[in-house]
């Protein structure tokens, strides 16, 4: 018997089964008749079943002990070479330590895994490769003896190196392992050497085994002098460790670092380690200049391979994955090869030439100076090579490193190729005139270019919430660099801001304990606010359509501007406001005015997320500032203006929660103001700021129904009712006030446009107000009057989409304007261009919402049909997935909330009873859904609408409109 | 699909869209073993000791990363069964480049049906008579393998699979329903249905060999 009307049903064999096999999973020996006799009823079903899955358990289990015991194993022996042992495993293969027999001497054997050398291409790539690297002869490259083929394994043999890996020497400072092993000698090395120097490997018995100890102590340099270089190397065990996992690595210290005690060793980076690592990168830089030269990149260039022997002398190994430049055919486009953290990022797309090897070398070079890798989160660069591939400061990191070194790593990992040395020589002559004290050529300005390209490329910023964190380091370093010579104070704010890269609370605590040197510090706050205002524009206009007007003149637009924007973006500006009031607070310029700026910014990106009561907020903050502000430049524009714009969004921000006379009042303080200030007022800009408050009010006034009745609580399918209903004596009233806001915007929008016929923002607010009037008329049943306004609303935006043939904004007006003159022609011609503009323009979403409201008007107007359905079902699809992408907006989610509301009343009313039932649960599940983001958003923020508030309330007003309508 | 499993797809969707790459870590981190599982199974005999699953699961999530949007936008199926499927394709690109190349003699196998096709029974096939340790071990093995197989070649091929992962990719019931397209229910359904088909096979099929 098996039934499928719940909806969880399965079948009570098949969970039984379910549960034995996870018994003999779990090694138990589950007896079959415990079942039978458990399920009588299914008793015969089971006894034929269960020892059928017995049966295949145990040939699974089987199977699986066998892979746990059957790693493919370590060859004996590859052509003339017999292995001694594996030394180390890589993305490529396995590195063994080999003896050559026909020569016997001791090399390192690498043989590439199978995986990469299975096929053809991989095949004729790495022969390629290794003969490549083989002719290669230069003093810190690592030579390349020969390659070969056997067992159906490729392999090349080259020097066996008597060092350890810059990875190591990394990893032995960092845990203050600086103690008697190979590594840590060399680590040691690397703090302490003195040109003369050479490494003294310990002999102790750190390393793995008594061979090794043993062949340690045969170890000193006047022996290996002695002794064949080949016969030295095989006594080595040192290279082992270059190659040992980073696990080993850690156990060997830990054990070590028993013995042996010192304090932080990164915080005893003294200028001669830096100094070394300088000359060490320099002889690196050399040989990658030496291989480009015979064109062959090496293209994975990290710490792990670039070996330090004992005479300190550093060798790049592993060519294996270099290719000649001219020989590009068998390296598909797109392909990745490399180590993902020190990839350069055009590298991660597949392409690339010689930079990407300075790039590298420039993330080695990071690491040794600060014991950090530059790039966290290597794997996050597959997905956004752009915004992870931001480098930070190393001075940030380790305060005491020469500032030039700095400059000359940032120079060397610059994000795009062009900005980055363009040959390994000058990377190494920027290094080489450090070490002798010469001015460097590398341009520290370049880094205030890469703040402003960064903000630039950032259009979704929101998704990192350590964004904040990146931006502040990256404004503080920029002041930290920008003035290095005359400004210590400065640099000192931007290391302290650095240092607390954790807390941004840390952070003004910790500025306010520095003594500005205010007049210094005013060319350097220019800078930083150049680049927030970068920021925030780049914010604020993502929010809206046309980035020209911040207005909400349209129920739809309003609902869907600030698509793209996120709780991540506020929590950006608003730390990034601390950091301004800080300033503001402390220096001599008087930045109240930006900081007030930042504060409208912050609140008009929360207005547009539907947070309104912090947006309300926020606009009372900055209006305060302004208020301040203005009562010493009473009627400056630069003070009334964005007093004048806050205005507007209070206005409509009341009008959303239902405060009509809050509204009113708003409108009338700004009015006041404007009395206040004649030269403003009559200005083009004052005007043009008052004709966007009256189009404002105008038409959000008649919307507002009655006070706490937001559209929410409206019938859903309000044209569904009969048409025609009279209007209520208040409503007409209402409607009488709004024609005569609108009625004077219009007025100064057409002196406007008068005066200044190619002003394009005049025109489109003309454009809009022209789409209200017709609105307003419709409903006072003056339809001539509605069609002369549309006509000159269409008129004008075509006209607008003919001079800007490329303006997609333009396009998308005129549709919206097509879209309400309730012409079914129209609205398909609407349709049409928001597919193109949608089409051309995939990453702005307002368009494709746009789209789906046409839909669902195209809808309406189809009555209730099947045809009202396909529409309704294709708005949907948009809104779902505009809801889906967008989550944190509950704009689109309320949209979609509706509509299927919608959708639901149709069904029921085209006898679907079963498709309505589906809908609507559809609806309320989003609703709970969208409950839950709200609740776990910690701060009492607030959607658009009261969605969830009244829940019940709906439902029942709901309840009613269908009682209503039968 | 039951509800709490279309909500848990839009989460897991979520997720992935705002916690990007972090929450893509986590997530495959919570597969890997299966991940791992499936994929030792389904490699090729002649890839077997050659190819360690983990490289090939290294490329699959690399693959992954890239595609994450397609996935985001895609139909609404499970991650973890997303996952999969992006996996598989790895291995069959994999099994690809190895066959053309080498002229295996496999080379002649239909590519075309991996991995639905009759590479269930050649995965079972192959790990059963590769490694086995001990010969007592071997011999008990090699017969209940040998009779699975036969058991399993002659069943129909969504059978097969709707056995295959359940005991061999230890999927579970709702992961096998969103594979085959079909209601958890079906997907039950047709377990139990397979499982009693094979079991009425192997009681049909010639007595058990002597082991030799």
């Amino acid at each position: 018997m098996s039934s499928t009307d719940s909806k969880d049903d399965r079948h009570p064999v098949e969970i039984i089964a379910e549960e034995y096999s996870a018994r003999m999973r779990a090694g138990e020996k589950p007896a079959i008749e415990e079942y039978a006799i458990r399920y009588p009823e299914h008793a015969d079903l089971i006894r034929s079943v269960l020892p059928s899955i017995a049966l295949v358990e145990r040939v699974s289990l089987n199977d699986t002990e066998n892979r746990k015991t059957s790693a493919p194993g370590q060859p004996e022996e590859l052509g003339d070479y017999e292995i001694v042992r594996e030394i180390g495993r890589g993305g490529m293969g396995v590195v063994y330590e080999a003896i050559q027999r026909s020569l016997n001497r001791h090399v390192a054997l690498k043989v590439i895994s199978n995986l990469i050398s299975g096929n053809s291409k991989h095949n004729a790539r790495f022969r390629r490769e290794a003969e490549a690297a083989a002719s290669l002869h230069h003093t810190n490259i690592v030579p390349i003896y020969g390659i070969g083929e056997d067992h159906g394994l490729q392999y090349y043999a080259m020097q066996l190196i008597d060092g350890v890996t810059l990875l190591d020497v990394i990893e032995c400072l960092k845990n203050n392992q600086i103690g008697p092993t190979h590594s840590g000698d060399a680590a040691r090395w690397m703090l302490n050497k003195s040109p003369t120097d050479t490494v003294s490997l310990s002999s102790s018995t750190s390393s793995r085994s008594s061979a090794t100890a043993l062949s340690l102590s045969l170890l000193n340099t006047k022996q290996r002098e002695a002794e064949t270089a080949e016969l030295a190397v095989a006594a080595s065990k040192a290279s082992p460790d270059a190659t040992t996992p980073i696990s080993e690595m850690e156990m060997k210290s830990s054990a070590v670092s028993d013995l042996e005690s010192t304090p932080s060793v990164s915080q005893q980076l003294t200028r001669q380690y830096f100094r070394n690592v300088a000359s060490t990168i320099a002889n690196a830089a050399n040989a990658l200049h030496y291989a480009h030269h015979q064109r062959v990149l090496h293209r994975d260039i990290k710490p792990a391979n670039l070996l330090l022997d004992r005479e300190g002398t550093i060798w790049i190994t592993d060519f294996g994955l270099a290719r000649r430049t001219d020989l590009d055919a068998e390296t598909q486009t797109g392909e990745i090869l490399g180590t993902l953290r020190y990839m350069a990022p055009e590298q991660i797309a597949g392409t690339g030439d010689s930079r990407v090897d300075i790039y590298s070398l420039g993330l080695t070079l990071f690491e040794l100076l600060t014991l950090k890798p530059a790039i966290e989160s290597p794997k996050l660069r597959l997905l956004d090579p752009e915004r992870i591939s931001v480098i930070r400061n190393p001075r940030s990191i380790q305060p005491n490193i020469p500032p030039d070194l700095q400059t000359i790593t940032l120079k060397a990992c610059a994000f795009a190729p062009q900005d980055r040395y363009q040959h390994a020589r000058e990377f190494e002559e920027d290094l080489r005139r450090f070490l002798e004290d010469r001015p460097i050529l590398a341009k520290r300005s370049t880094r205030v270019e890469m703040l402003i390209r960064w903000s630039r490329r950032n259009p979704a910023i929101a998704t990192l919430a350590s964004a904040t964190l990146a931006l502040l380091v990256l404004i503080a370093s920029l002041l930290g660099i920008w003035n290095r010579q005359q400004q210590r104070a400065i640099r000192d704010i931007g290391e302290q801001f650095e240092r607390a890269e954790t807390n941004l609370a840390a952070k003004t605590e910790a500025l306010t304990q520095v003594e500005l040197e205010q007049s210094r510090a005013e060319k350097n706050l220019n800078l930083a606010l150049k680049a927030f205002d970068q920021i925030t524009n780049n914010i604020a206009s993502r929010g809206s359509t046309l980035s020209i007007s911040s207005d909400l003149d349209d129920e739809e637009l309003a609902d869907f501007a600030g698509a793209t924007l996120s709780q991540a973006d506020v929590a950006l500006l608003e730390s990034l406001l601390e950091f301004f009031d800080k300033f503001a607070e402390e220096n001599s310029k008087d930045l109240r005015i930006e900081a007030a700026v930042g504060r409208q910014r912050v609140a008009d990106i929360q207005h547009r997320l539907g947070q309104l009561e912090q947006a309300d907020l926020s606009y009372q903050k900055a209006l305060v500032a302004f208020r301040s502000i203005l009562k010493q430049k009473p009627d400056q524009a630069e003070v009334v203006l964005p007093i004048l714009a806050i205005h507007a969004e209070r206005l409509t921000l009341y009008a959303k929660r239902g405060q009509l006379s809050n509204a009113l009042g708003e409108l009338a303080d700004a009015r006041q103001l404007l009395k206040q200030s004649p030269e403003v007022s009559v200005s083009a800009d004052g005007r043009f700021a008052l004709a966007r408050l009256l189009n404002c009010i105008g038409t959000i006034g008649t919307r507002i129904g009655n006070e706490n009745r937001p559209r929410m609580n409206r019938p859903p399918f309000g044209k569904f009712l009969p048409p025609g209903e009279p209007l209520l004596p208040d409503q007409i009233a209402r409607i009488n006030r709004e024609a005569e806001f609108n009625a004077e915007a219009l007025a100064l929008l057409k002196e406007l446009t008068n005066e200044s016929p190619d002003n394009v923002s005049y025109q489109v607010v003309l454009g809009r107000s022209l789409r209200d009037e017709a609105r307003i008329a419709r409903m006072l049943k003056d339809m001539p009057r509605a069609d002369a306004a549309n006509r000159r609303s269409i008129e004008l935006f075509e006209s607008l989409c003919k001079t800007h043939p490329d303006s997609a904004a333009f396009k998308y007006e005129l549709a919206d304007t097509l879209s309400k003159t309730g012409d079914q022609q129209r609205c398909l011609r609407a349709l049409a261009i928001c597919e193109e503009i949608s089409k051309e323009n995939p990453q702005i979403p307002e368009y494709r919402a746009l789209k789906a409201t046409i839909l669902i008007k195209l809808g309406m107007m189809a009555g209730r049909t099947g045809k009202s359905e396909e529409f309704l079902n294709e708005a949907i699809v948009i809104q779902r997935e505009l809801a889906n992408r967008y989550a944190d907006v509950g704009a689109y989610n309320m949209s979609l909330f509706q509509s299927l509301k919608r959708l639901s009343e149709l069904q029921e009313a085209l006898g679907h009873p079963d498709k309505a039932k589906e809908s609507l649960r559809e609806s309320n599940e989003l609703a709970e859904r969208e409950k839950v983001r709200m609740k776990s958003n910690n701060k009492t923020q607030r959607p658009l609408f009261p969605f969830f508030e009244n829940l019940r309330d709906r439902q029942q007003t709901e309840k009613r409109t269908k009682d209503s309508k039968e | 699909m039951d509800n709490s499993q279309e909500s848990s797809n839009a989460d897991e969707r979520a997720l992935l869209t705002q916690g990007g790459q972090k929450a893509l870590a986590d997530l495959l981190a919570l597969h890997r073993e299966k991940l791992e599982r499936i994929v030792a199974f389904r490699i090729a005999p002649f890839l077997r000791s050659r190819i360690d699953p983990a490289d090939v699961l290294q490329e699959a999530y690399f693959e992954i990363s890239r595609r994450i949007d397609e996935y985001i936008n895609g139909a609404p199926v499970s991650f973890f069964v997303w996952v999969r499927q992006r996996t598989i394709q790895t291995l069959i690109d994999i099994h690809r480049n190895h066959t053309r190349e080498k002229r295996d003699p496999l080379r002649e196998m239909s590519l075309a049906s991996y991995p639905y096709g009759h590479t269930t029974s050649i995965s079972i096939a192959q790990f059963l008579l590769a490694d086995i340790t001990s010969p007592s071990q071997a011999a008990v093995r090699e017969e209940e393998t040998q009779q699975l197989q036969s058991a399993l070649e002659s069943m129909n091929e969504t059978d097969r699979e709707v056995i295959a992962m359940r005991h061999f990719e230890h999927l579970n019931n709702q992961q096998v329903a969103e594979v085959l397209e079909i209601s958890p229910t079906a997907a039950s359904n047709r377990y139990v249905r397979a499982a009693a088909k094979l079991s009425e096979i192997l009681n049909h099929l010639p007595s058990r060999r002597p082991s030799s």
